[in-house]
């Protein structure tokens, strides 16, 4: 009775008014004035500021010519339009970012590995790697990169080259042979008995068969002379790496690699059903992968006995006249186009490596990676991989450790346990942590312009400054990053559904 | 008979015997000088106080534990560093642990199929039909289904011991399975085993269940400071007549 009286002689406010779902509702109809109120006195500032100045936002000007030239661009040139600029930074971006994540995952996660390492030495040279890593601004890194390392290498005309240009002889008869005696050794070893011995016949029989060949002590056949041609050029201008381009039988080829593939997944699962059935284990992974290998090899094989034409056309640019040339003195003559080689070759892939032009400057054909690139590269690479790192160990450590004593009682092999135990359950700890990451790399992305790398971020820059439409760069660069950002964060979200735990 | 492997035929032999066996954590000696010799279908209970070395005993038989001085063979192979022998062993020994350590990303029966078709190489039919009679054994079939953390503690545990005993053990040890239980869950937990020991299975069990040694017990040994104090039958261990060594009987005051 008295709580009713009470509760009487408050009662001022009518009941609706009372009512907390109604008051919340209320609250919010008026946060949301507020802010459309506030935005919309922005947008008006913003306006008349910029018309005052001539420049309200549009993208019209994205058509103008751009009139400045970039670095890392291709073919792209100062007549091109701000659109067009624009692309080309946003490809550079990716470029940096596509290949980061792969390169930081895969070095973080060995680096998380060994963290863990039983061995002291390699642990404790992985401890202090991510210590100084973790501890130091990125900004820092991606500069030292530029200003120690990249600009420290060798001069163009001394460009640091592997394998050194040249005909070398090789016994390759030798090679394939011992290829033969580390299997038959491999295999031999795994039917000892006692891991000391398995152990000391596998290694020492090894050793001895790739040190023998690494000393080049030909035993078994002659040598035969290959021509090597430099696959990687490192120098103060960057790396330049061989290419690979896609020739006329490629096509054909990629037919191989679709069935090989098809054929590679059936026999999986057809093993795979083999085990579940009948217990009995096969190497299904292993063999399948031999499979598609095998069909790939096939392919270019098949593809290398093609009839080709036996006289070729070459234009001798020296006597300025066409003559017609045998199959294979046409190509040893190095006369032939591009166009020519890729059109009469028998593989499906052309090597091309890394040349220099006559004055031996400027990269001419091949991959090439600016030192501007390889900085801001390595420095975000090697700055998240750290990272990477701790999130992989404390992703393993967190598996308790009952779990690996259960699988040890139940006498599951090392392999078994880590694959079928430890993997999944450290997953799905590592999995939400290692997207941040990810969106980190992307997001520092932007601190290329620190080693003037021509990233989306440093070439809207540029267009602002000439232009003056401010609004509309900023704008397109934040919707490029979100555009990334998103990508990653779908990704991730997927992966991580497939790893979640249904315990509870 | 090769690789000081030889075969003891059941019956006669001891399955596990412990020589003269030592063992360190840093300068802590845990176990001082344990001989015992287990014969097959011979259900030992081992007991004492908390930190005598009862659980580190038992899990130096399938090798969780390394020893460092003595022999420890059982089923006629010799505990060593030989990674096969520590394999084989580990094929012939089931462990049920205090805190069940089921695989909390498998369901019941993926945790019970597992370790034999991965070990033992079975076909998953063999294996999931074997698991559903271990399932009805320790009366939680409808719970195939199930992720660990779905269960009581009393059904995983019993999960738990029906996963060891699908690797059809020679040996079950068993690591206080009822420590982490709750009272009422304990009795369904020990039924299983007690169901499991008239069998005929050779079980160490290292408990705290004074009720249950004496009910399940073919012998008991009384552990502290690492050393085997006292060994015999059940009846004789806990019979208020008998003489016994005075560390056991100040054990025994406090705990009946």
């Amino acid at each position: 009775m008295a709580i009713k009286a009470q509760g009487q002689q408050e009662n001022l406010l009518p009941a609706m008014l009372r009512d907390g779902r109604i008051l919340q509702g209320i609250a919010q109809i008026i946060f949301v004035v507020i802010v459309v109120i506030v935005l919309n006195d922005l947008q008006t500032r913003i306006n008349t500021a910029l018309e005052s100045t001539n420049q309200s936002p549009n993208f019209e000007f994205l058509q103008n010519r751009a009139g400045f030239a970039i670095a890392d661009s291709g073919d792209y040139s100062s007549n091109d339009r701000y659109i067009d600029a624009f692309e080309v930074g946003f490809i550079n971006t990716l470029r940096v970012i596509l290949l980061g994540l792969a390169a930081t995952t895969f070095i973080g996660i060995m680096a998380g590995i060994f963290l863990l390492s039983r061995n002291f030495l390699l642990r404790t040279i992985t401890r202090a790697y991510v210590e100084v890593l973790r501890n130091t601004p990125v900004l820092l890194q991606i500069i030292a990169w530029y200003f120690i390392v990249m600009l420290s290498l060798p001069q163009q005309q001394e460009s640091f080259a592997f394998p050194r240009e040249g005909v070398r002889s090789l016994p390759l008869m030798q090679y394939a042979l011992s290829f033969v005696v580390i299997f038959v050794i491999w295999q031999y070893g795994g039917t000892l008995r006692r891991p000391a011995w398995r152990m000391l016949v596998r290694e020492a029989g090894i050793a001895i068969v790739v040190l023998v060949n690494l000393f080049g002590i030909v035993l078994v056949g002659a040598g035969s002379p290959i021509e090597f041609h430099p696959g990687i050029y490192i120098s103060i201008k960057g790396v330049a790496i061989f290419e690979l381009i896609p020739s006329s039988q490629f096509g054909v080829w990629m037919v191989f690699v679709v069935i090989g593939a098809v054929v590679a997944f059936a026999m999986s699962r057809y093993f795979a059903f083999i085990t579940e059935s009948t217990g009995q284990p096969i190497p299904r992974t292993r063999l399948a992968f031999a499979a598609f290998v095998g069909f790939l090899l096939l392919g270019w094989v098949i593809i290398g006995m093609r009839p080709t034409p036996s006289l070729i056309p070459v234009f001798d640019e020296n006597r300025g006249e066409v003559m017609e040339l045998e199959y294979e003195d046409a190509f040893a003559s190095g006369l032939l186009t591009i166009e020519q080689e890729l059109e009469f070759t028998r593989q499906p892939l052309l090597f091309r490596p890394p040349t220099l032009d006559r004055r031996g400057r400027n990269i001419e054909t091949g991959i090439e990676f600016s030192p501007n690139y390889l900085a801001v590269f390595l420095g975000l690479v090697i700055y998240t991989s750290a990272f990477i790192a701790e999130i992989v160990r404390a992703g393993i450590q967190a598996v308790p450790k009952g779990q690996l004593e259960a699988s040890r009682a139940l006498g599951l092999s090392q392999a078994d346990m880590l694959r079928l135990i430890i993997l999944p359950q450290a997953l799905r700890v590592i999995i939400p942590p290692l997207g941040n990451q990810f969106l980190n790399l992307s997001k520092n992305s932007s601190l290329a312009i620190a080693v003037a790398y021509t990233d989306i971020y440093q070439v809207t820059f540029t267009i602002i400054n000439q232009s003056g439409q401010s609004v509309t760069g900023i704008v397109m660069v934040m919707l490029s990053y979100l555009f990334i950002s998103l990508c990653i964060s779908l990704l991730m979200n997927m992966v991580n559904q497939r790893y979640q735990l249904v315990t509870r | 008979m090769e690789d000081g492997k030889q075969q003891v035929m059941a019956g006669d032999e001891p399955i596990i015997i412990c020589r003269d066996m030592n063992k360190w954590f840093g300068e802590f000696h845990v176990l001082r000088n344990i001989s015992i010799e287990v014969m097959p279908q011979e259900v030992l209970v081992i007991i004492g106080p908390s930190g005598s070395g009862k659980s580190t005993f038992i899990r130096c038989i399938n090798r969780l534990e390394e020893h460092q001085d003595g022999q420890i063979i059982v089923d006629g192979i010799e505990l060593s560093h030989d990674v096969q022998n520590i394999a084989d062993i580990r094929r012939e020994t089931g462990m049920v642990f205090q805190q069940f350590n089921l695989f909390p990303h498998l369901t019941v029966i993926d945790n019970i199929t597992l370790a034999p078709m991965k070990v033992r190489h079975w076909a998953r039919d063999k294996a999931e039909q074997r698991a559903m009679e271990l399932l009805e054994r320790v009366e939680i079939p409808e719970q195939a289904f199930k992720y660990p953390g779905q269960l009581s503690g009393g059904q995983q545990q019993r999960v738990a011991i029906a996963r060891a005993l699908a690797m059809e053990p020679k040996i079950m040890l068993f690591d206080e399975p009822t420590s982490a239980l709750d009272p009422e869950m304990i009795k369904e937990v020990l039924d299983v085993i007690e169901e499991l020991a008239r069998t005929g299975m050779t079980m160490l069990v290292v408990t705290h269940e004074m009720g249950f040694a004496r009910e399940v017990a073919d012998r008991i040994i009384f552990m502290d400071m690492g050393r085997i104090v006292e060994e015999g039958p059940p009846e004789n261990f806990f019979s208020p007549d008998i003489e016994h060594h005075p560390r056991t009987q100040e054990f025994l005051d406090q705990i009946l």
